[in-house]
């Protein structure tokens, strides 16, 4: 395949970090361990593809650093995000095109068959808008092909090199092409490892397992006493004082839950990226200030009258 | 006079009025941008019909049921920009609202408050503010008290009029109860709910079109809890469809054609009444209907547009436009946002989405705290409680504060669906004159034809409410077992458009021609039959969720029509 034998990663892939080599220093021997190869089957090799090998491998080696493994969690490696993007690229080499699962139900909530897995056929519309997002001049195939070539070019060995290094070749990149193919793939990796596994991804859904979610529940739903008295559990012990400050914006724009429309900006290509710019007005936003002092006074009062009584 | 209407657009307002007309005797010609996604419609009994939807985030966010960026774009800029000469700062999917037979009600939260006895007289109650545009309606609370009765029963309500503060009961007289009971509350919404009392609020069950029970053919909800954004797999919300077109489809006198774009109103030379209007096919065909009667029913951006691409000779800055009011006061319902921080998984996606509002925020608030903001009263709106996130839509929002990354996926385990709850308060949007929706100079649709422009800042009322009542939000710190809490009021993060699905105003209805669009029968001032019954006639827009005072007020525009018509 076209990641290296994880075990011995190669010394001119290393050097081919540049810079990134030095700030290797001081990282846990773990912090190197390059991903594992996840098994191949059947399905596999016969998924339409538009990546050659060589980019394929490439993607691989991006994916695996926007949703890393962990301690008994897989990443975005493991869960085939790299080949459901490319199938993706791919998705009208298939009829219907790979763009809409079917509905209502998976088998994954007491339905005897799987409608996800049957696409929906697009109408004209449809695949007039998908072709040219896919297909089209500064679409998605573009963007990946010049993106995973620049990135090759820029970064020899790419998908060879440690976590880490590839981590900062990733971030540090001055590469517009590199640019642009990162923003998209953070989108489509986010997407493919969190949604339904009949889009490619979130493989046997160890995405949904890894962070806790049910997954579809549907026909079966949901009984009273599940919502009214679910057996809760601690979390995971993540920096937790720090983590509301850091989530404000961000966590908070999500539950716009019952009237999002986010997502659908730019076709649901670039939702990351206006979060970010808000998250940047937020950050410079005298007027917090003064709301953050009002809250403090009403918790402080209603604190005050509890103490009180 | 011919009882025969064409109806532009099938969503919530279209679909209320084609089946009002049609039980009324008339026969209808719905034309729909959107195309069908729920097999079986108007042919099967009801409670029988198929969907396409599941309980897929991927399909949502690839944009099912909305129509395309790419191929009807919208375009947008804020009020500064606008008079610095900025044509446009962004342009694409501004994915407010779907393109559906069926509307956006196919994938809405089914959210369904009254507006309140008080919103209809806002003006005269509390005075002008100065730089907004705040007018009475032209009808009041007792002229839809009938209508949201029926639209209550016809696309199933659940709620508790018991449980309902005194405050709400009062602003919203109801002769009965609600058609069905509520669904039992989430576990992470009681827990907020507790934080609130702590406040001395009053949180009760949300009235929602979601069956509680089987009702109609139709099942009971059974929580899974991705509502807002997914098509309901099992068919427990109630909806356009279900309320309306299709029982509308089904007595024979009602057709939809999708696929159909508008674009132009033609009428008599003298510009008095219309006789047709024209549409494009999604392939560039061009199709002209002969029409007696005219009902406008495309939601507030799309309702502007079209008035404005029918200009003529008659009509020479759109039509029914002698005022330079079509497009004006273009409102959209600015949230703050905030929730509780949790050590544990509280299930906040289990649950009827948000099961809970209250309306202790709604106002109007006056006196010293409010004049030091500088306007002379602030209104809020409902605050719904208790609601979580499906995990793509949290990640990619995660993502922008973690970066990508171990931090994320660490982040995620605790995230949206798991130890953070949230609310969402409804903030009233004032009008104003400045922020309106034009023709864009440059970018066109897939037919050639000029995409929509949305100019737009909030008021600074809206910044001054987010201030004022974000603070109260503090409330989720006082939710058991919070260790944290957030607030994000949008009104002061962004001088631009914020995420919303509520739309409003463009075509306001009043008594006088000079200051308003329609007249309060939803007819143009200027053209004898063409009628708007969207929420583009709304005056002022209140902090409540609006599909069902759409629903009620279209049910109102298209009896009044039809009587009319019969004398």
């Amino acid at each position: 395949m076209d990641l290296p034998d994880p075990s011995f990663p190669s010394r001119r892939g290393l050097l081919g970090g540049g810079v990134a080599v030095l700030a290797l220093a001081g990282l846990p021997p773990a912090a190197l361990a390059l991903p594992s190869e996840p098994a191949d089957d059947g399905a596999d090799r016969q998924r339409p593809s538009f990546l050659s090998p060589g980019e394929l491998g490439t993607l691989r080696g991006v994916v695996d650093r926007i949703v890393p493994a962990d301690d008994g969690t897989p990443g975005a490696l493991a869960t085939r995000c790299a080949e459901a993007i490319d199938t993706l690229l791919a998705a009208f080499d298939t009829d219907p095109p790979r763009i809409y699962a079917g509905g209502p139900f998976s088998d994954r909530g007491g339905a005897r068959r799987n409608d996800f897995a049957r696409f929906l056929p697009l109408d004209r519309y449809e695949s007039r808008a998908w072709r040219r997002r896919i297909e089209g001049p500064g679409g998605f195939r573009e963007v990946y092909r010049r993106g995973l070539r620049a990135l090759a070019a820029t970064t020899p060995g790419f998908a060879a090199l440690p976590g880490p290094v590839r981590d900062l070749a990733l971030r540090g990149t001055q590469d517009a092409a590199v640019r642009r193919l990162l923003d998209l793939a953070v989108t489509h990796t986010l997407e493919l490892h969190f949604g339904a596994p009949e889009y490619g991804g979130n493989r046997a859904t160890a995405g949904w397992r890894g962070i806790g979610f049910d997954g579809d529940r549907q026909p079966r739903g949901y009984t009273r006493r599940e919502v009214e008295r679910p057996r809760t559990r601690p979390l995971p012990l993540l920096a937790l004082p720090s983590t509301p400050a850091m989530l404000g914006a961000a966590a908070a724009l999500t539950w716009a839950g019952s009237d999002d429309a986010l997502g659908h900006l730019a076709g649901g290509a670039d939702h990351g990226a206006l979060t970010a710019l808000v998250g940047e007005r937020l950050a410079a936003l005298p007027q917090l200030t003064d709301l953050h002092a009002r809250a403090d006074a009403i918790v402080a009062r209603v604190r005050g009258e509890e103490e009180a009584r | 006079m011919s009882r025969e209407a064409v109806v532009v657009g099938s969503g919530a307002a279209g679909s209320a009025v084609a089946w009002e007309l049609a039980r009324q005797g008339w026969d209808v010609t719905i034309l729909e941008r959107g195309t069908h996604l729920r097999p079986g419609l108007g042919q099967r009994p009801a409670g029988r019909l198929g969907t396409t939807y599941g309980s897929d985030e991927i399909k949502g966010l690839r944009g099912y049921g909305f129509p395309d960026g790419l191929l009807e774009p919208v375009t947008t800029r804020t009020q500064a920009q606008a008079r610095a000469g900025v044509a446009r700062s962004a342009q694409g999917a501004l994915g407010q609202l779907g393109a559906a037979v069926g509307g956006t009600t196919l994938h809405y939260n089914a959210k369904t408050p009254r507006f309140w006895g008080q919103d209809f007289t806002q003006r005269s109650d509390l005075g002008p503010v100065p730089e907004a545009a705040v007018a009475d309606w032209p009808i009041d609370y007792d002229d839809l008290a009938p209508f949201y009765d029926l639209v209550e029963d016809r696309i199933g309500v659940q709620g508790d009029r018991a449980a309902t503060p005194a405050r709400t009961r009062a602003q919203t007289p109801r002769t009965r109860d609600f058609p069905m009971p509520p669904n039992p509350t989430g576990y992470a919404a009681g827990l907020l709910a507790q934080g609130a009392r702590a406040l001395g609020w009053e949180p009760y069950p949300y009235p929602a079109a979601v069956n509680s029970r089987p009702r109609d053919g139709r099942p009971a909800c059974n929580a899974c809890g991705l509502c807002s954004g997914f098509g309901c797999p099992i068919d427990a919300r109630g909806d356009a469809i279900a309320g309306f077109l299709h029982p509308a489809l089904r007595s024979g006198r009602v057709r939809v054609i999708d696929r159909a774009w508008v674009h132009r109103i033609e009428t008599t030379r003298d510009g008095r009444r219309a006789r047709a209007v024209h549409w494009h096919d999604v392939d560039g065909g061009s199709h002209r209907l002969a029409a007696t009667t005219v009902v406008l029913a495309g939601s507030p951006i799309n309702t502007a547009r079209l008035l404005l691409l029918s200009r003529s000779t008659a009509h020479p800055d759109g039509l029914g436009n002698g005022s330079d009011l079509v497009g004006r006061h273009m409102m959209f319902h600015n949230f703050t946002l905030a929730g509780s921080v949790f050590a544990e998984h509280v299930e906040p996606l289990r649950a009827q989405s948000t099961t809970l509002v209250l309306d202790d925020l709604v106002g109007p608030f006056r006196g010293a705290p409010v004049r030091e903001l500088g306007v002379p009263y602030v209104v809020g709106g409902l605050l719904q409680v208790g609601s979580g996130a499906p995990p793509i839509q949290g990640a990619s929002m995660l993502a922008a504060y973690t970066g990508w990354g171990l931090a994320l996926k660490e982040v995620m385990k605790a995230g949206l669906h798991a130890g953070i709850a949230g609310s969402q308060l409804v903030h009233q949007d004032l009008p104003q004159a400045a922020n309106r929706v034009d023709l864009d100079p440059r970018v066109r649709d897939l037919h050639g034809l000029p995409a929509p422009r949305v100019t737009y800042s909030p008021h600074r009322h809206e910044q001054a409410a987010a201030t004022l009542l974000g603070a109260q939000l503090a409330m989720h710190r006082l939710a058991p077992g919070a260790v944290g809490a957030l607030v994000l009021p949008f009104p002061l993060l962004s001088d631009g458009i914020t995420n919303t699905a509520h739309l409003a105003g463009t075509a306001r209805m009043g008594t006088d021609p000079r200051h308003s669009v329609c007249a309060p029968s939803g007819r143009l001032h200027e053209v004898e039959n063409v009628y708007v019954a969207d929420a583009s006639t709304w005056p002022t827009f209140p902090g409540f969720n609006p599909t069902l005072t759409i629903m009620a007020n279209a049910v109102r525009i298209a009896r009044g029509l039809a009587e009319r018509s019969a004398t």
